[in-house]
């Protein structure tokens, strides 16, 4: 079904991705954080039944009444909308961390998207924060990457794991220091080398 | 209803362009067969009503 191939073909590329890297992780904020929206949205569905009902108890005549089915469809279309825009915004929320760099990757809104990306030699120092009840019980919170610059912080907001992604990320970085000595690359073109 | 599509144009562009891996993709696909059909409930109810 090469009509669909577009859902198959881009497993973790993402803009901007070098030929020489591999994605080790891929990172959204925790489920639970999309489930409260989608429980809202589940709330919000119902209004228009139980507004049927309402109307159908007190037995009054509207006059729009003969319009009701055709409004109700306006309202689950714009529903629909609402719901996917807010599961873009989520799934356009991305933290992805490769062996030679993790990128930050959020959006604000339509056309409004802010992207840094940090060298994983750069990494200094990770801490991990879990505040709450309901993030301790399903492990997830966020996480700090602090960088070899002074003020320069990368934030991984509600991400499920923390400590885990930690643990990979100092992995990721020590390999990467392993490999690359004085933060060298030599990938690009063969006898080529980028430095920094 | 044009304003509408333009929105879903927005929403599908942005799951396409910017998504990492399949799940945007397939999620641009869900919501698109959805506002096909919703679409379709809607001009049914305004021709019925």
């Amino acid at each position: 079904m090469s009509v669909f191939s577009f859902l198959t073909q881009t497993e973790y590329t993402f803009e901007g991705k070098k030929s020489y890297e591999t994605v080790l992780l891929l990172l959204h904020r925790h489920w639970f954080v999309m489930a409260i929206k989608l429980v809202m949205f589940g709330f919000m569905a119902l209004i228009p039944v139980a507004l049927r009902i309402a109307i159908g108890y007190i037995q009054i005549d509207l006059p729009f009444s003969n319009y009701y089915l055709f409004i109700a469809a306006i309202f689950y279309l714009f529903w629909w909308y609402g719901l996917f825009y807010a599961i873009t915004m989520y799934l356009l929320d991305t933290w992805i961390v490769t062996d030679h760099r993790i990128i930050d990757s959020e959006q604000h809104g339509f056309f409004n998207r802010s992207v840094a990306e940090l060298s994983l030699a750069k990494i200094q120092d990770i801490s991990v924060n879990i505040r709450g009840v309901i993030p301790t019980f399903l492990d997830f919170g966020d996480l700090e990457v602090q960088t070899a610059a002074a003020a320069e912080k990368f934030f991984f907001k509600q991400i499920a794991h923390p400590n885990e992604v930690r643990d990979m990320i100092m992995e990721a970085h020590n390999q990467f220091i392993r490999i690359h000595p004085n933060d060298v690359e030599t990938h690009e073109t063969p006898g080529s080398v980028i430095t920094p | 209803m044009l304003i509408y599509w333009i929105g879903a144009f927005l929403v599908l562009y942005h799951l396409i362009r910017f998504g990492v891996g399949n799940q945007p993709k397939a999620v641009a696909f869900i919501f698109f067969a959805g506002s096909i059909i919703l679409v379709l409930i809607v001009f049914t109810a305004y021709l019925t009503a």
